[in-house]
């Protein structure tokens, strides 16, 4: 059969094309060869260079993992130290400070403790109070921890129809025996008398008194 | 241009050849990467082994420290307390209740 120019043109371009088609597979195989013999070269040059330096590697696992525990064994101590700084009487404010500790961590223990945050009169601040109770028979001692004052106080049992009573000092006498400001005074005996209250039964209530404060 | 007629057998065999030679040759390309690339995944899985087996005798290294790290760090938190407190370790001691006042 006779082949028209037209038919030899587009067999030859067939043939280009098809030789053209088969490089490109070619080339394809050959570029992933290439990108996985580059993988293996890296990975091979980077387990070389880590066993010709594990003693590098080592002192920095070490310290990374000093540092770790170091830090840990800081943070726990610290919550230890400034619960029994807390339990001593120190203020919050002040026990942060000594500790480094964040306040709020210190706060935070506070309130488990039992203290409780206030806003005094005529203070811009909050502060901490606490009352902790030294039971010595019939009577005993409150420690009432306000901010950085910790004065101390005598109750009693009382007679009938009073449950207890807390002396306290009289408003002339308190700043003097307390260094808490007069202008806080009510508000201490009111927390006073709320601390003594939930050693007492629901349903109990307590008054303020010119020199005490009466449970009943 | 040349315009020799093409003998079609000939023709036909070159087209199937062509791209039979090329298959067979990225087949033989394809099966070095994947050589390569098994060999890569060993040689990272043995690097992870290395790292590994050395952060953990670091790590336990470390713990069997811990008591004599922490008794350090409080000795030093306690001397610290004393300064500030501008009081002796001892007594700073028994402010914390770790020793009877």
């Amino acid at each position: 059969m006779e082949q028209s120019p037209e038919v030899i043109a587009a067999m030859r371009q067939m043939l280009a094309d098809n030789a053209a088609a088969a490089e490109a597979v070619v080339a394809g195989a050959r570029a992933e060869r290439e990108s996985a013999a580059a993988e293996r070269a890296a990975a091979h040059e980077a387990l070389l260079d880590a066993r010709q330096k594990t003693e590098t590697l080592a002192t920095d696992f070490s310290k990374k993992h000093y540092a770790l525990l170091e830090n840990d064994i800081r943070k726990n101590l610290t919550r230890d130290f400034a619960d029994r700084l807390l339990r001593a009487g120190i203020s919050v404010g002040e026990t942060a400070q000594l500790l480094d500790a964040p306040e709020p961590l210190v706060a935070d223990l506070a309130r488990h403790l039992g203290y409780v945050q206030i806003k005094p009169a005529e203070s811009e601040t909050t502060i901490y109070a606490w009352a902790v109770f030294e039971d010595q028979g019939r009577g005993g001692y409150l420690t009432l921890h306000w901010g950085t004052n910790s004065p101390r106080f005598w109750y009693e049992f009382a007679a009938s129809p009073a449950l207890d009573l807390l002396e306290i000092p009289r408003e002339e006498q308190w700043e003097a025996q307390t260094n808490i400001p007069l202008s806080q005074r009510q508000q201490a005996l009111r927390f006073m008398g709320e601390q003594m209250l939930t050693r007492r039964p629901p349903g109990c209530r307590f008054r303020i008194e010119v020199d005490s404060v009466v449970i009943f | 241009m040349d315009n020799q007629p093409i003998n079609f057998e000939t023709y036909a065999q070159t087209l199937s050849q062509t791209m039979a030679d090329a298959i067979a040759r990225a087949e033989a390309l394809q099966a070095e990467a994947v050589a390569d690339r098994e060999a890569a995944h060993a040689d990272q899985d043995a690097l992870r082994d290395l790292l590994r087996d050395l952060e953990n005798k670091a790590q336990r290294a470390a713990e069997d420290d811990a008591p004599a790290l922490g008794k350090r760090i409080k000795k030093e938190m306690i001397a610290q307390l004393a300064e500030r407190l501008n009081n002796t370790p001892e007594e700073i001691e028994k402010l914390l209740g770790f020793v009877r006042a």
